[in-house]
C-alpha cells in the first residue's frame, strides 16, 4: 500500500540516519510531518543548527514541489503537441471533437457485449496503422484475438507486410492483478520501461482487476486505483499519450418508490413499479476520474444481416461540456468496427 | 504569560503581502453576487465536471469583461487532470477576437494571447508528496509572481485515497486540515482561493443540501456551490450559498464558452 513518501527514503542532506532516528523518535516520520514542523523545534530535536534545518526544508521543496509553467509556455506546447489522438473513425471523432483526448483519462463502459472489446481493438489498428504510432494494449481478461486483428486488417485489404507492421506495433501485455497493472505504469512513469512512440495504452479491462478488493472497505483497491490515476495522468502528459480504460455497466431491476400525491390508492392495491437501473463499475471515486466517458450500446442485431451489428456511442461525461450527450452510430461487421 | 511567536520575514515577503493587488470585487459577477472579497474561500461541489466553469472564470479574469480593469493573476494547481488546457486558450482566442470587427482586428491576436496567459500560472500534480511540498512553496511562489490574486485548486480531494493506510480518516476532516494549511498562506498574500471537490466527498449527508446547510465561516469556506447538470440538454443549475444568502443561477454551454442566463 502506498501512502505519503517517508523522510528516510527522500535522500535528503543532512538527514543522516542518527538525525533520522530522532526524528521518528518524535513523530516525524514523513515529509509532511517535516514541512509542518516548526523550524526551531526541528533544530532543537535534531541538534542541527536552524540553517541546516532552513537547507533540508528548502531541498524538499526544490525536489518535490511542482514546476511552476507560465500560460506563455503552455500556448507554445499546445501549438507544438498533439492534442487529441484520432481514431480514424470519422463519426467517433466528431462526437469526440477530434479524437481521443492526449493526457487525459478516457473511459469506454458499457455493458457486457456491447461492443467494447471490439472497439477497443479496432482503435488499437486505427491507431497503429499510422506508421509512427505504438499502442500498448493491457489484456486482462485473456482474451485479447490477434486472429480479430488479422482479420480487420485482411478484410481492409492489407498486404501480409503491412498487416506484420502494424501488429508489431500493438504490443500486448497480459495482467492479472492490480499490482502487477500499477507495477507496469509505474515502470514507464520512471523510464525504466521505455516504448518507442507510444501514442495509445488501452486498458481491457479495469473491473475485472479490482473485483478481488471488493469487501475490506475497498482500502487497498482505492489506494492502488489512486495511484494507478497519478501514474496515468503523468504518463498521459509527459509522454504525450492518450490512455483508454475500459469499464463495466451493470444493470438491475429495482423497485420504484411512487409518489403517494393525487393516488388514493392504497399501497397494497398499487400495481408494483419496476425500473430498469445502470451503474458504472469502480465505485464513486472512479466516476469522477476519466475526462471522457463514452457509453456504448448494442443496438438490435440487423435482421438481413446476421453478421453485422450497430452500436450507440453516447459522451456521457466529458471535461468539455460542449460535446456531452452527443452520439454516434457504429457498424460492427467483418471490416471491424466503422 | 502566553508564549507569543513571531514570524521573521524578509523585506521580499514583506513588500509581497503590502502589495495593492487588482481589485477582485468585479470578478465574475455573473456568480458571484454582490461580488469577491479580498480572503474569500469558495468551494465548488457536483458530481459533473467543473472544466467549463473553471474555464469561463479563469477567461474572465485573465481578459476582465470592463475595460479598464486590471487581469488577475491565477495560480491553478492542476490536481485531477481534468481541466482543458486546450479549451482554455481556444475560448481565450474567440473572446480576444471578439473584442475587435473585421476591420480594426489587429494583425497579431497571438501576441495579445500571449500578453493575457502571461498572467496564469499552472501546477501539474501528480501525488500527495509532490502537492503537500507544492502546498509549503506557495510562500514563494506568491513573493515570485506578485500579480496572483486568484488561487484555484481543482480537485482538493485527489489523493484523499493515497494518503489512506490501514486507518481511514474522515472526509471532512481531511479536507479540513488541507484548507487550513492552504489558507495560511493564501490570507497572508490575500489572494482568493478557490477549490472543487467531488459531490461523493464529505463525511456528512447534509452538507449537500445547500438550502438548509449553514456556513461556518471558522471552518473555513464562506462561500459554496454546487453544480448540477439541469436536464442533460447543456444547462447546467448552480447553486449558490454564502453566510447571509442562497440563490440559484442557471448557465448553457455554447460553442464558445458558457452563457449565463
Amino acid at each position: 500500500m502506498i501512502t505519503m513518501q517517508k523522510l528516510k527514503d527522500l535522500g535528503l542532506n543532512h538527514l543522516s540516519e542518527a538525525v533520522l532516528k530522532r526524528l521518528t523518535q518524535n513523530h516525524i516520520i514523513t515529509l509532511l510531518d517535516f514541512l509542518q514542523e516548526d523550524e526551531m523545534k526541528l533544530s532543537a530535536l535534531t541538534k542541527l543548527r536552524l540553517n541546516v534545518i532552513l537547507s533540508v526544508r528548502a531541498e524538499i521543496l526544490t525536489k518535490f514541489s511542482a514546476p511552476i509553467i507560465n500560460g506563455t509556455t503552455l500556448l507554445k506546447r499546445i501549438s507544438e503537441t498533439r492534442t487529441v489522438l484520432n481514431t480514424g473513425i470519422l463519426s467517433l471523432d466528431s462526437i469526440l471533437l477530434g479524437g481521443i483526448p492526449v493526457g487525459y483519462i478516457t473511459e469506454l463502459c458499457g455493458l457486457a457485449g456491447s461492443g467494447k472489446t471490439q472497439l477497443s481493438l479496432q482503435l488499437a489498428v486505427n491507431c497503429a496503422r499510422r506508421l509512427e504510432n505504438t499502442i500498448l494494449y493491457i489484456d486482462t481478461k485473456g482474451d485479447f484475438s490477434a486472429i480479430r486483428i488479422q482479420k480487420i486488417l485482411d478484410a481492409n485489404g492489407c498486404s501480409h507486410k503491412d498487416m506484420a507492421e502494424i501488429m508489431y506495433r500493438i504490443r500486448v501485455v497480459h495482467i492479472w492483478t492490480m499490482e502487477d497493472l500499477v507495477e507496469l505504469f509505474k515502470s514507464l512513469n520512471d523510464k525504466t520501461l521505455i516504448i518507442n512512440n507510444l501514442a495509445l495504452i488501452i486498458v481491457d479491462s479495469l473491473p475485472c482487476l479490482m473485483m478481488q478488493y471488493i469487501g475490506d472497505e475497498n482500502k487497498i483497491g482505492f489506494n492502488l486505483l489512486n495511484t494507478l490515476v497519478n501514474y496515468s495522468r503523468f504518463i498521459g502528459n509527459q509522454l504525450n499519450v492518450g490512455i483508454i480504460y475500459i469499464n463495466v455497466q451493470t444493470r438491475w431491476i429495482d423497485n420504484d418508490i411512487l409518489d403517494v400525491e393525487d393516488d388514493d390508492m392504497s399501497s397494497a392495491l398499487r400495481e408494483p413499479t419496476y425500473i430498469e437501473k445502470r451503474n458504472r463499475c469502480l465505485g464513486k471515486y472512479w466516476q469522477n476520474i476519466p475526462a471522457v466517458v463514452l457509453l456504448l450500446e448494442k443496438l438490435e442485431d440487423s435482421a438481413t444481416d446476421k453478421d453485422s451489428a450497430q452500436i450507440k456511442v453516447t459522451v456521457i461525461n466529458s471535461n468539455i461540456a460542449r460535446n456531452v450527450n452527443s452520439q454516434c452510430f457504429l457498424n460492427l461487421n467483418a471490416l471491424g468496427v466503422i | 504569560m502566553a508564549a507569543t511567536k513571531c514570524k521573521i520575514e524578509s523585506g521580499v515577503q514583506l513588500f509581497a503581502r503590502l502589495i495593492r493587488k487588482p481589485e477582485i470585487e468585479n470578478f465574475y459577477t455573473d456568480l458571484f453576487q454582490p461580488g469577491l472579497r479580498r480572503n474569500d474561500v469558495v468551494e465548488m461541489f457536483g458530481n459533473i465536471s467543473f472544466s467549463s466553469l473553471l474555464i469561463d472564470m479563469i477567461s474572465e479574469a485573465l481578459l476582465p469583461k470592463q475595460t479598464n480593469a486590471r487581469p488577475l493573476g491565477v495560480l491553478l494547481l492542476n490536481t485531477a487532470g481534468q481541466f482543458s488546457y486546450v479549451e482554455l486558450v481556444n475560448e481565450m482566442k474567440t473572446k480576444v477576437e471578439s473584442l475587435y470587427t473585421n476591420e480594426d482586428r489587429p494583425a497579431d491576436i497571438e501576441s495579445i494571447l500571449q500578453k493575457a496567459l502571461s498572467n496564469l500560472f499552472i501546477l501539474d500534480i501528480y501525488n500527495a508528496t509532490q502537492m503537500y511540498a507544492t502546498i509549503h512553496n506557495l510562500d514563494t511562489i506568491f513573493v515570485q509572481n506578485l500579480n496572483i490574486s486568484l488561487l484555484i485548486v481543482d480537485t482538493l480531494t485527489a489523493f484523499y485515497w493515497l494518503e489512506q493506510g490501514f486507518k481511514i480518516s474522515k472526509m471532512d476532516l481531511y479536507i479540513k486540515t488541507l484548507l487550513k494549511m492552504i489558507q495560511k498562506v493564501s490570507k497572508e498574500y490575500k489572494v482568493t482561493f478557490m477549490y472543487t471537490r467531488p459531490g461523493y466527498f464529505g463525511s456528512s449527508k447534509d452538507s449537500d443540501n445547500l438550502e438548509t446547510c449553514e456556513i461556518q465561516v471558522s471552518e473555513g469556506v464562506n462561500i459554496k456551490i454546487q453544480l448540477l447538470d439541469k436536464n442533460s440538454t447543456g444547462e447546467y443549475q448552480v447553486n449558490v450559498k454564502t453566510v447571509d444568502s442562497y440563490y440559484k443561477k442557471c448557465f448553457c454551454t455554447l460553442n464558445n464558452g458558457i452563457k449565463w442566463q
